[in-house]
C-alpha cells in the first residue's frame, strides 16, 4: 500500500465530513464480536460414568459383564450415600474412565479438563466471509488513525495540514503497520494479528500526534519516522501470540502495549527528532537503534512487568533510548545494514532491546531493600543516562555497552547500600530523597566519564566514593546543605578522588584511612551544626559557606592525606573558632570573610595541627591580604 | 490497495463523533470486552491458591451483576432507537451481555431477542439480505433464543440434581426429568434448523465461517448436555407411575440419532468432563 494514499484518504475524509455517519455505524457493526458459549452441565463422578455408559457401548458392557464391576454398578437408582466403600472407590476409578476416552477421542494430547477459557468459553465472529465483506483491515487501520486524528485536529489543526508533521507520521505508521500486516485476500488467515495492528496504529498515531503538538519546534522526517516504526512495530505486531489457548496471553501482551507503547513511541520520536546527526552517517542507524529499543521495551514489560514498574520502566528506556539513537554501531552491531522490519531479524532485535533491561535487572536482583525495587530502577535510569552523555569515553567498544552500565550501576547501588541501609534493609536516613540519590549517581557518573579509568578492572573507586558520599550526606540531619550544594560536594569527591586514588576513600572502609573523607566532612557539619544551635538565624557556617569549608577541605586533605589524617580533629577546631570569633561580629563580617579566613588558615593547620588564636587583630591581618589572594569558590 | 470511491465516504464516518448511536454501540462493544477479560482474570485467580472460592464466587457475581447492566443500557438503547439496522445492533449487544450475565439476567434474552428479530422483520421487508446488508446478525438472534433456553434448562437440571444428594427423586419427578433431557434436544433441533435457514435469516455464503464453528459447538454443548440430563433419569425411583427404562430408551434412541448428525459435523467430538 503507498503510504501517500493513504494520507490522501484520510485528508478527503476530513473534507468529506457529514456523508458519514451510515459508514461509521456499519464500522461498529462489522467489528468482529465476542459470542459467549451455551452453559455447559459440569457433571459430577456419577453422571460421568452414565453418560460415558450411556455414549460408548464398550463400556457399557464391560460394566455389565465384568464379573468385577457387575457386582459394583448399579446403574438404576444407585445413590452415593447408600454406598459401600467399595463401591464408592469402584465409582472414583469407573469416572476416570471418561476422562481417559474423552482424551483418547479427542487425539491424545488434547486437555480434557474445561479450562478456564472454555468457562468463559467462545468464540470471536465478525459478520463477513472471507474477501465477502465491503472493507479490509488496511481500511479498518485508517479508520482507526483518522478516528485519532480528530481528537488533534481541533487542538492543532496544523498537524494534519498538508505537508504538515501528524501527514508524515500517517505515512510511516501505514507503512509500519502494513510491512506486517499485507492487506492481502486471505486476511482471515492472519488472525488476531490484524485487529491487533488496528488497535497498534491508534496507540502509535495518537502517542506521535501528542509529541508534535508538545513539541512544536521539533523536525520530524517522514522517511526517518518511518524507520523508527518499521523497526519496531512489525516485531511488536508478530510477538502477539496466537493459537489455541493463546487468549490470555494475547490479553496480557494487549495489555503491555497499551501501557508502554505509546509513551516509548513518544520518547523515541522526540529522541530521533532532535539528534543533530540525524541526517547524517550511515542511514537511518539512530532510527532503527531506537526502534530495537522500543520493541525491547516492550518485550522487557512483559516479562519483567512485576519487576519494573511502567514509569521505573519507561525512565530506564528513555536513558536508553537516547544512547541508542547517539551510538547506533554500538547497539546495533552487524544489524546496522539490514532491513530491520524483515521477521528474521526479530529474535536479534528482542534479544538486542531486551538486554539493557536485563542488564539492569540483573543488578537490581542482587540489591536488597529500595535498592531492588522502583529506586534502583531511578538509579539505573539516571546512569544509563550518564553513560550516554559520556559516550564512547567509558563505553567499550568490545563489548556491549551496557556491561558499561552494569558494572557501574553495580558500583553505585552497592555503595548506597553499604552506607544507607540498616539491619532491617530499610533506609537509614530519612534526609535522602529518590532526587538527592538519583543525582549522586549522576554526578558519579560525570566523573567517571573524565576519568574511566576508575572502571578498569575490579577498581571499586566508584563503590567507595559513592559510599562515603551517601554516608555524609546522611549525616547532615540538620539538612545544613541544600541538594545543589551535596551535588557540587559530590563532583568534588569524585574529581579528588579520581585523581588521588585510594587516598580519600581508602581501600579498607574499616581503616581511618578509608573513611577520611566521611571524618572530615562530619566534623564540619558538627561545627555548623553547633554554630547554628547557638546562633540560631546569625550563623555564618551555612549553605554556600559550609558547602565552601567542605570542599576546600577535601581538595586540602586529597593533597596531604597523611598530615590531615594526624589533624583531622584540628579542622573542626578552626571551623569552631571561625565560628565563635566573628560570632559577635555579623554587622562586619558575613559569609565572604568567613569563607576568606578559612582557605588561609586550612593550609597551616592541615600542616602543624595548629590552630592559631582568632583574635580581633589576627583576623583583621589575615582580612587584609584578601585582595592579594581572592576567597575561591 | 485500492478503495473503491464508497470507502472514502466510510473512513470519513470516523470523523463523526456526534453519531450518538454509533459510539455508544462502540462503547458497548468495548466494555463488553473489558469484562470478558476481568471474567477470564477471574477464572485464572479462582484457580490459584491462596485466592479463595468465596472471593471467586463473589467476583463473579460482580462481574455478573456488570454484564447485566451493560445489556440493560444496551435494551434500552435498542428501544429508543429510530433506525431499525441501529435497534437490531443494539439488540446484539444486548444479548450478548445478558447471555454472559448469567442467572443475573438471562432471561431478558428473549425480550432482546425479540426486539432484534423484529429489526430484521422489517428490514428484510424492505428487501435487504440480513441485517442492513449484514449476514450474521439476524440468525444470532435465533441462536440466542436457543441459547437462553439452554442456560435455563441447564439451571433447571442442577437444582433437580441438588435434590438427589438426599436421595432418589420420586418417581412423580421422572416426566420432568424426560421433559428436561428432550428440551435439551430441542435446542440442539433449533440451532440445526438455522443451518438450512434461507439467506434473510442467515445468509451462509456471506457470513464469517466463525459464526458456523460457532453454532457447531452450541450443538455440541446442547448434545452433552441433554446426555447429562438424560443420566438424571438414573436417579429417579423406581415406580408404576412412570417407566424409567422405557423414558432411557426412548431418549437414548434420539440422542443416537442427534450423535450420528453431529459426527457428520464434527468428527471425533467429546463431552467434556469436568476438570
Amino acid at each position: 500500500m503507498n503510504p501517500a494514499f493513504v494520507i490522501m484518504a484520510v485528508r478527503a475524509a476530513i473534507r468529506i465530513g457529514k456523508t458519514a455517519e451510515d459508514a461509521y455505524r456499519q464500522y461498529a457493526q462489522e467489528r468482529p464480536v465476542f459470542l459467549p458459549d451455551a452453559d455447559r452441565i459440569k457433571g459430577d463422578k456419577l453422571d460421568n460414568i452414565r453418560v460415558t455408559e450411556n455414549m460408548y457401548p464398550e463400556f457399557a458392557r464391560m460394566l455389565k459383564e465384568d464379573p468385577e464391576l457387575s457386582k459394583h454398578w448399579k446403574s438404576k437408582n444407585f445413590h452415593p450415600a447408600d454406598a459401600d466403600e467399595a463401591t464408592k472407590t469402584f465409582v472414583a476409578s469407573a469416572a476416570a474412565v471418561f476422562v481417559d476416552v474423552v482424551k483418547q477421542k479427542s487425539g491424545g494430547d488434547a486437555v480434557s479438563a474445561i479450562t478456564s477459557e472454555e468457562i468463559v468459553g467462545g468464540a470471536m465472529v465478525g459478520q463477513w466471509a472471507t474477501g465477502k465483506g465491503p472493507v479490509s483491515p488496511m481500511s479498518r487501520m485508517i479508520v482507526a488513525m483518522a478516528d485519532v486524528g480528530l481528537e488533534y485536529i481541533a487542538a492543532q489543526p496544523n498537524v494534519l495540514g498538508i505537508g504538515g508533521d501528524g501527514e508524515k507520521l500517517i505515512g510511516a505508521v501505514a507503512g509500519a503497520v502494513s510491512a506486517a500486516i499485507p492487506d492481502a485476500a486471505d486476511r482471515t488467515a492472519l488472525g488476531p494479528k490484524d485487529r491487533f495492528a488496528e488497535r497498534l496504529a491508534g496507540v502509535v498515531l495518537r502517542a506521535g500526534l501528542k509529541t508534535m503538538v508538545d513539541k512544536p519546534d521539533l523536525l520530524f522526517g517522514e522517511a526517518h519516522l518511518q524507520e523508527l516504526l518499521k523497526s519496531s512495530l512489525p516485531h511488536v505486531i508478530e510477538a502477539l501470540p496466537t493459537g489455541p489457548g493463546s487468549l490470555q496471553k494475547q490479553i496480557a501482551w494487549r495489555d503491555v502495549t497499551d501501557a508502554v507503547l505509546g509513551p516509548a513511541i513518544g520518547s523515541a520520536m522526540e529522541v530521533v527528532a532532535s539528534q543533530p546527526n540525524a541526517f547524517l552517517g550511515r542511514k537511518f542507524a539512530a532510527e532503527k537503534a531506537a526502534g530495537v529499543m522500543i520493541a525491547g521495551v516492550l518485550t522487557a514489560s512483559a516479562q519483567h512487568g512485576e519487576r519494573f514498574s511502567k514509569e521505573g520502566l519507561l525512565a530506564v528506556f528513555r536513558a536508553a533510548v537516547h544512547v541508542a539513537a547517539e551510538n547506533p554501531a554500538l547497539v546495533l552491531g552487524d544489524l546496522i545494514d539490514k532491513d530491520l522490519s524483515e521477521p528474521d531479524s526479530r529474535s536479534a532485535i528482542e534479544a538486542l532491546g531486551v538486554s539493557v533491561f536485563d542488564s539492569v535487572l540483573e543488578v537490581l536482583d542482587t540489591k536488597e531493600g529500595p535498592f531492588r525495587g522502583d529506586l534502583g530502577v531511578a538509579i539505573a535510569a539516571a546512569v544509563i543516562a550518564g553513560v550516554r552523555k559520556a559516550g564512547p569515553a567509558i563505553i567499550d567498544k568490545n563489548a556491549p555497552w551496557e556491561i558499561t552500565t552494569q558494572q557501574l550501576l553495580d558500583q553505585i547501588l552497592g555503595g548506597m547500600s553499604e552506607a544507607l541501609l540498616d539491619d532491617n534493609k530499610s533506609l537509614k536516613s530519612t534526609v535522602f530523597t529518590e532526587a538527592t540519590l538519583v543525582e549522586l549517581a549522576r554526578v558519579v557518573v560525570d566523573q567517571v566519564a573524565k576519568t574511566p579509568h576508575m572502571l578498569v578492572g575490579n577498581n571499586e573507586d566508584v563503590r567507595r566514593i559513592v559510599a562515603s558520599m551517601a554516608r555524609a550526606i546522611a549525616a547532615d540531619e540538620k539538612l545544613l546543605l541544600t541538594e545543589g550544594d551535596w551535588k557540587q560536594i559530590a563532583a568534588v569527591a569524585a574529581q579528588e578522588a579520581a585523581l588521588n586514588p585510594a587516598r580519600l576513600f581508602g581501600l579498607n572502609e574499616k581503616s581511618l584511612n578509608g573513611m577520611l573523607a566521611d571524618d572530615v566532612i562530619r566534623r564540619l557539619l558538627n561545627a555548623a551544626s553547633e554554630d547554628v544551635r547557638k546562633q540560631g538565624g546569625n550563623s555564618l557556617m551555612v549553605g554556600e559557606t559550609l558547602r565552601f569549608a567542605v570542599i576546600t577541605t577535601l581538595r586540602g586533605i586529597a593533597g596531604n592525606v597523611d598530615k590531615a589524617l594526624s589533624n583531622r580533629v584540628q579542622i573542626e577546631t578552626l571551623a569552631n573558632k571561625l565560628n565563635a570569633a566573628l560570632a559577635d561580629k555579623t554587622y562586619e563580617f558575613g559569609g565572604k570573610e568567613w569563607q576568606h579566613l578559612f582557605k588561609m588558615l586550612l593550609p597551616s593547620v592541615l600542616k602543624n595541627g595548629t590552630v592559631p588564636e582568632l583574635t580581633d587583630a589576627k583576623i583583621a591581618e589575615l582580612l587584609s591580604k584578601r585582595n592579594q589572594g581572592g576567597s575561591g569558590s | 490497495m485500492n478503495l473503491p470511491r464508497s470507502s472514502y465516504v466510510w473512513i470519513a464516518g470516523a470523523f463523526l463523533l456526534s453519531a450518538c448511536a454509533s459510539s455508544n454501540l462502540i462503547d458497548l462493544n468495548n466494555r463488553y470486552a473489558d469484562l470478558i477479560h476481568q471474567k477470564i482474570e477471574m477464572e485464572d485467580l479462582a484457580n490459584k491458591q491462596p485466592f479463595s472460592k468465596a472471593d471467586a464466587a463473589a467476583t463473579q457475581e460482580g462481574i455478573q451483576i456488570q454484564f447485566a447492566d451493560l445489556g440493560d443500557l444496551a435494551l434500552k438503547a435498542a428501544e429508543d432507537a429510530e433506525r431499525q439496522d441501529d435497534k437490531a445492533s443494539f439488540a446484539y449487544a444486548a444479548i450478548r451481555s445478558y447471555i454472559s450475565s448469567g442467572p443475573v439476567k438471562d432471561f431478558a434474552i428473549t425480550e432482546a431477542s425479540g426486539i432484534g428479530l423484529a429489526a430484521c422483520g422489517q428490514l428484510n421487508g424492505e428487501g435487504t439480505a440480513g441485517l442492513a446488508r449484514l449476514p450474521t446478525t439476524c440468525g444470532y438472534f435465533r441462536i440466542a433464543e436457543q441459547v437462553g433456553i439452554n442456560n435455563e434448562l441447564v439451571r433447571s437440571r442442577k437444582s433437580l440434581k441438588a435434590r438427589t444428594l438426599d436421595g432418589p427423586l420420586p418417581n412423580a419427578d421422572g416426566p420432568t426429568v424426560e421433559m428436561l433431557a428432550n428440551s435439551f434436544m430441542g435446542v440442539f433441533e433449533g440451532l440445526t434448523a438455522l443451518e438450512d435457514a434461507g439467506p434473510d435469516i442467515i445468509d451462509w455464503q456471506n457470513a464469517d465461517q466463525g459464526l458456523k464453528a460457532y453454532l457447531i459447538d452450541q450443538l455440541e454443548i446442547a448434545f452433552c448436555n441433554a446426555q447429562f440430563a438424560r443420566a438424571l433419569v438414573s436417579d429417579v425411583s423406581a415406580g408404576s407411575g412412570w417407566d424409567g427404562n422405557d423414558a432411557d430408551g426412548k431418549l437414548g434412541a434420539k440422542l443416537l440419532v442427534q450423535k450420528g448428525e453431529l459426527d457428520k459435523k464434527r468428527p471425533g467430538f467429546v463431552c467434556k468432563a469436568e476438570g
